[in-house]
């Protein structure tokens, strides 16, 4: 207890607390900038992280990958383009909800499920650090393999439409993961000479050619007439509906945010898989399969939920055994060696106050969303207002 | 615009074969009987599957609709309107240009002289054109390279 205190004095520093709301400010604009990942908004953060003392450091990292990953919702439902490869596997939906004149209850559903999941995330990284990390650490090539299973057949599942089309998505997807230097053997695949290919097709350029660019080519290709029209839509009123759609499914909040801080556990899946899965899971269980990809609420709710429990979840094996969970976490154990904050099983008896500060960073940054996450949706609905006929020639 | 399943699923397997024939020039691993050629080819065998299933089931379809041999292309909706087609080409045509030229005039020009294109082709006024095509590339150049340092290609202006 006397731990738990002494990280509450330190987080609740006004410094600490300045330092959350710039590094929230930070990550919502690049989360909501498509192309720009949460991870690329840590890396960033970094040469300002030198200056700063431990907690406010490890806050600052914290705040912006929280709030990025819920701002990648934002372009995700307004204009089809996810901010983030987290907001990748709900997009369509969020987007299709727009179309219905409904972004406002898309966004108010996604902003309050990423804070109970990211909520979630914050109490299973409390109180099962230790218990979750020996958990993970079970997992051999085998258990890895059929979870890369899960994720993929996920992708499948989630397709709507032909089964055999996702299928077929699927494998182009893999075929193009292929491409660049064979890590095994060392021999590159399908560059044809290149230099530039060796280092394979990153998700960035795929993810912004496959929903950015063929949104635009369907735009412009249709005529007046014909074009997919966004209604003008008020934000006025973000939270009106949300209690009884989340009271409505709150057992998917509870699926949604468990699979993501499940998913976040093993290192090497994050935050992007957990989207999926959870997806994936939403669709497949629910009563109402055929509304998924018209603009249904449900897979929003469980994968919103689900990829801001994973951030907490990466950070287990991070602590307990210095660990990567996801790219952003590698990142951050970069920043707590520097912060003389070794991770690994001693940090329990070594930095036990330290440890506890992260820990309320964690519930702290996810309540900072709600606020914050409520006037970047505001700001950016503004979008929405632009003509379309300059809207798109902007991306 | 809209293919026919069959369309699709011969398309795939064309380019299945192509694949799985490239990956025959994989070497293996020394003293291995497999290498870097064994999971593209794995996937090309599923693309091939795959598109044989498409093929059956895009001929079955169209059997069923019209009772005829199946129409492998159907030219109905943008791609008939002319205007459409053109736009299509232009955006299109806007990206090859971009990948190609940036690195030799640099994001500043290929921006501009891109979104000018644009802008004008879908119906804006000259001045409007050039007012959105600089203030658009203004906002992205100090946004992407000055703010968030991302290595945008310099060309023959120096910035």
């Amino acid at each position: 207890m006397d731990a738990f205190l002494a990280g509450l004095s330190l987080v609740l520093d006004p410094y600490v607390i300045f330092v959350m709301i710039g590094a929230a400010a930070f990550g919502l604009l690049v989360g909501s900038i498509p192309g720009l990942t949460a991870t690329m908004a840590t890396a960033l953060l970094i040469p300002v992280t030198f200056f700063m003392d431990p907690v406010p450091a490890i806050a600052a990292i914290v705040t912006t990958v929280a709030t990025a990953i819920f701002a990648g919702d934002i372009p995700g439902a307004l204009l089809r383009i996810p901010g983030t490869p987290a907001s990748a596997a709900y997009c369509d939906e969020a987007f299709a909800m727009t179309r219905k004149g409904k972004a406002q209850l898309a966004l108010g559903v996604g902003l309050s499920s990423s804070v109970i999941g990211g909520l979630v995330g914050a109490v299973v990284l409390m109180l099962a650090t230790s218990a979750l990390a020996e958990f993970a650490f079970k997992f051999s090539s085998y258990e890895y393999f059929w979870l890369a299973c899960l994720g993929l057949s996920s992708a499948v599942v989630v397709s709507s439409g032909s089964t055999l089309k996702g299928f077929v998505s699927l494998l182009i997807g893999l075929f193009i993961s292929t491409i660049g230097i064979d890590l095994i053997s060392g021999h590159p695949r399908f560059t044809f000479g290149s230099t530039e290919m060796l280092g394979g097709v990153s998700f960035i350029p795929a993810m912004i050619g496959m929903f950015a660019i063929s949104e635009v080519l369907r735009y412009v290709a249709s005529s007046d007439k014909g074009r997919p029209s966004v209604p003008k839509q008020s934000m006025n009123s973000l939270f009106k509906g949300v209690g009884g759609i989340l009271g409505k499914y709150k057992f998917n909040v509870a699926r949604g945010s468990s699979i993501g801080a499940i998913t976040g556990v093993l290192p090497g899946a994050g935050a992007d898989i957990a989207a999926w899965v959870a997806y994936g899971v939403s669709k497949r269980t629910s009563k109402n399969k055929e509304e998924y990809g018209k603009g249904h609420v449900e897979g929003l709710v469980d994968a919103s939920s689900a990829n801001n429990a994973g951030l907490a979840g990466a950070w287990v094996p991070a602590l307990v055994f210095g660990i990567p969970g996801d790219s952003i976490t590698a990142i951050a154990i970069g920043v707590l060696y520097m912060k003389g904050m070794n991770p690994g099983p001693m940090i329990f008896q070594e930095n036990p106050q330290l440890l506890n500060a992260v820990f309320i960073v964690f519930f702290l940054a996810n309540l900072l969303l709600l606020p914050l996450g409520y006037l970047a949706i505001r700001l950016s609905t503004q979008l929405l207002k632009i003509p379309s006929k300059c809207s798109c020639q902007q991306f | 615009m809209k293919f026919n399943d069959a369309t699709l699923g011969i398309f795939l397997i064309i380019f299945a074969i192509a694949e799985i024939a490239y990956t025959r020039t994989f070497p293996a691993l020394h003293g291995q009987r497999f290498g870097a050629s064994d999971f593209p080819a794995l996937l090309g065998f599923g693309m091939i599957i795959c598109g044989a299933l498409l093929v059956y089931s895009g001929w079955k379809q169209r059997a069923v609709a019209t009772g005829n041999e199946p129409n492998l292309l159907t030219m109905q909706g943008w791609a008939e309107k002319r205007p459409s087609v053109i736009n299509f080409f232009v955006v299109l045509l806007s990206i090859l240009f971009f990948i190609v030229f940036v690195d030799i005039i640099g994001f500043v020009i290929s921006a501009l002289l891109i979104l000018f294109i644009l802008f004008l082709r879908f119906g804006n006024s000259v001045v409007t054109s050039l007012i959105g095509s600089f203030f658009m590339t203004g906002v992205t150049k100090l946004l992407f390279g000055v703010w968030l340092l991302v290595p945008l290609p310099i060309g023959p202006l120096g910035f």
